[in-house]
């Protein structure tokens, strides 16, 4: 069978993030917008069928608050 | 062939470049801070977010995240017509110019000045391209500095393309091209300084006039 999650999750920065709310642009699947701009995020890992979308979304971050990375790394 | 078509090559693509860069500083200036964003719109009150609109108005008929990407990706397209309009000048030779020319100004032996001046905007597109293929290495501030540097560049390449090109300046389509390139820009730049209403830049703003108080005390 194939598989359907990676093991990449997106990390989000609070601190960092100023609401620019393009991520939720690119990856509307996983990502919300709270009603000041903000991002919520869907737990869990990224599915395969979303990862260009993901990487995307990181990618379009003005201020890099957004990065994918491996789930046992963002764990902690 | 016609040993002109390379030097029509090089004004053709110079007023593309040209036209091309002034897109590239709109869409940029169109998607930077948070131009356009749902919560940005607001004063101070958070809004009651409609779902439908959550990604707020669009701009040029895209999203802004589209806007953002066709800033990134035309910049390249800008930049692969400023190297056939440099290489066929270079190769041209009308005005002979050597490779030097084309990274260190006023040195050039044709229109020392304003050759210099595309020199010049040269070296600092190169710099933002560079450090934006690297955003992602380097600390964000420098990032930004040199990013804004493009508002140094393109003044320069206006200024490269009207006095460059005297004979084609003659012509009133070519003066109209580049009078509507300065309007775009100046447009897009007046709507940009226009202050986010953000709440967190609200709340930002107050804090500083906070801490300012406080030293008077």
């Amino acid at each position: 069978m194939a598989r359907t999650a990676t093991d990449l999750t997106l990390q989000w920065n609070p601190i960092d993030c100023r609401a620019f709310g393009l991520c939720a642009e690119e990856l509307p699947e996983g990502i919300v917008l709270d009603e000041w701009g903000y991002p919520l995020l869907a737990a869990g890992p990224i599915p395969v069928r979303l990862l260009r979308r993901a990487r995307a979304a990181a990618a379009a971050c003005p201020v890099l608050a957004l990065k994918l990375v491996a789930r046992s790394r963002s764990a902690s | 062939m016609d040993a002109q078509v390379l030097w029509y090559v090089s004004r053709a693509t110079g007023v593309v470049s040209l036209v091309l860069l002034t897109a590239v500083m709109v869409l940029g200036m169109a998607t930077s801070g948070r131009a356009g964003s749902p919560a940005a719109a607001t004063s101070g009150v958070a809004p009651a977010p409609a779902a439908p609109s959550r990604f707020g108005p669009s701009r040029f008929g895209l999203s802004r995240a589209g806007v953002h990407r066709l800033h990134r990706e035309m910049s390249l397209v800008a930049l692969v017509f400023l190297v056939v309009h440099i290489a066929s000048a270079l190769v041209d030779g009308y005005v002979g110019l050597n490779l030097l020319d084309v990274f260190v100004p006023f040195g050039a032996d044709y229109s020392p000045l304003w050759i210099g001046f595309g020199a010049v905007a040269v070296d600092l597109l190169l710099a933002v391209g560079v450090s934006s293929l690297l955003r992602s290495r380097i600390p964000r501030p420098v990032w930004r500095g040199i990013h804004l540097t493009a508002y140094a560049m393109w003044p320069l390449a206006v200024l490269h393309t009207a006095f460059t090109a005297g004979g084609d300046m003659a012509s009133l389509w070519m003066q109209l091209v580049v009078a509507a390139n300065v309007v775009a820009v100046v447009a897009a730049a007046l709507r940009w300084r226009r202050r986010d209403q953000h709440p967190d830049a609200l709340a930002r703003r107050a804090g500083d006039l906070r801490h300012l108080a406080g030293n008077v005390r």
